[in-house]
């Protein structure tokens, strides 16, 4: 980083104005063109400069804080100890706020993600909003983990499509710079993951297959059980089973000799999803009973809410009402739950679970009011267009039933028209 | 005149049926899937 995007960070960072910054030193013109890069000062100057913003000049200190960053850096990559990475970026910020280092731009840069890992978002969007004014001034390198980790923020956040879009920029960069093969390795696994919520499910496989092609060679089988996961959904949905089941049990085996119990249910999910799609349906309640059984420590809360719907549409579907029930009840606790915790995320679970306890019910009324009012305008809203297809036809189906062809066809017409959207997207 | 109109629409939904049918030759699959975490630290998790 150029000395005087530097000097802006570090002022920038201690809210100081350039007013504040230049006085007695050199003009605030000139500090500006400085900054900016438009022209270079002597070094009396830039000492000047520093000792007002505190900071010490320490080629050697700088040697042993860049090798610390990046043992930092390489930490957040992993599955660590997140008191560990706490302590170690408390002491790196302090360090950095006191020495000029060249480590400063990436350190900065790695905030971003540092606070995603943290689960500290508002604070992840506050430092890409600091950074996003000195961004011009990053290098290649800085520029794509700045991609990469607005696309990480993105993809958090739900906005998939402006993920992709910044994962394809931290792409085009990894020509231009030194990566190591473990790092490309993780973009092309983000980039599948995305492609593959974003129900592009080619795209997903063959960046995923590259992926798992490094984590091999790399013998890390966690990550490589991530790949054969998506692998495995991608199989399903092109409806290549035999190759999806291969996929899933692979990444089961290597979950279980890592004694990595989360990787297991997460492929008992997608076992259940996977039988419950051939329409297997006791083989589906078999799996996801697996992943509602399994331990608070393994399974998270939302997790366990997927599970519990999932046996509520795989009951239902059977006719089982008391077990639907019963889930249902599971459902509504597990939802309270989640409640205390964090609101909007479970707003999705809220009307599955009421849509089923209506229908159970009988209580026909308020299941039409709850579906076509409320549920139908969020999942247009949320752009969750296959839900919208499932509960639009639904909703048609049971105007159907009750001899209601305007409306039911009104729900049809829906239905179909977002399908097409989901096939054209 | 009633149950005309009974029929013409009954007809209309059975067409948005059959229209719909023909519109999936090959169904897209609409599972909500679990997908694995991006985030490698702590345990990965599914992502709705």
């Amino acid at each position: 980083m150029e000395i005087g995007a530097f000097i802006k960070l570090q002022r920038i960072k201690r809210e100081m104005t350039q007013e504040e910054l230049a006085r007695g030193i050199v003009s605030m013109s000139y500090l500006s063109k400085i900054e900016n890069q438009k022209t270079e000062a002597s070094p009396e100057v830039i000492s000047l400069l520093c000792t007002r913003l505190g900071l010490e000049i320490d080629s050697e200190r700088d040697m042993t804080i860049k090798e610390k960053c990046q043992n930092w850096y390489d930490s957040l990559y992993e599955v660590n100890d997140k008191q560990e990475i706490i302590d170690t970026y408390e002491e790196l910020n302090e360090l950095l706020s006191l020495v000029r280092s060249d480590s400063l731009a990436m350190f900065e840069i790695h905030k971003v993600r540092y606070y995603l890992v943290l689960g500290e978002y508002d604070k992840a969007l506050e430092q890409i909003n600091k950074l996003n004014d000195m961004s011009s001034a990053f290098d290649n390198l800085h520029q794509y983990y700045w991609y990469k980790f607005k696309g990480n923020y993105s993809y958090l956040n739900g906005d998939l499509n402006n993920a992709m879009r910044m994962y394809n920029m931290a792409e085009e960069k990894v020509t231009k710079i030194y990566l190591k093969e473990t790092e490309v390795a993780d973009l092309n696994y983000v980039i599948a993951v995305t492609h593959s919520n974003l129900r592009n499910t080619l795209e997903a496989m063959e960046y995923a297959e590259k992926a798992i092609d490094i984590f091999q060679k790399d013998y890390n089988f966690y990550r490589c059980a991530q790949c054969h996961i998506l692998l495995g959904i991608s199989y399903r949905r092109i409806r290549m089973y035999d190759k999806a089941i291969e996929n899933q049990s692979l990444a089961k085996h290597l979950g279980e000799i890592n004694n990595n119990e989360s990787i297991v249910q997460l492929v008992n999910q997608n076992l259940g999803n996977l039988y419950a799609t051939k329409g297997l349906t006791t083989k589906a309640i078999h799996y996801y009973e697996e992943v509602v059984r399994s331990g608070e420590d393994v399974v998270k809360l939302n997790e366990r809410l997927l599970a519990v719907t999932s046996l509520i549409k795989e009951y239902y579907l059977i006719g089982n009402i008391e077990k639907t029930s019963e889930m249902i009840d599971k459902a509504l606790l597990l939802y309270d739950e989640s409640m205390q915790q964090s609101g909007a995320h479970y707003q999705l679970f809220y009307y599955i679970i009421n849509t089923y306890q209506y229908l159970i019910n009988k209580e026909y009324e308020n299941f039409e009011s709850l579906v076509a009012d409320e549920f139908i305008p969020y999942l247009k809203e949320q752009k969750d267009y296959g839900n919208l297809v499932i509960y639009a036809e639904m909703l048609g189906e049971h105007f159907e039933h009750l001899g209601k062809y305007k409306e039911s066809v009104k729900y049809y017409k829906l239905a179909s028209r977002t399908y097409e959207q989901i096939v054209n997207l | 005149m009633k149950k005309l109109f009974v029929g013409i629409a009954l007809g209309a939904v059975l067409a948005a049926g059959v229209l719909f049918a023909q519109d999936q030759p090959a169904p897209t699959d609409l599972t909500m899937d679990g997908h694995p975490g991006i985030l490698s630290v702590g345990q990965p998790s599914f992502e709705l």
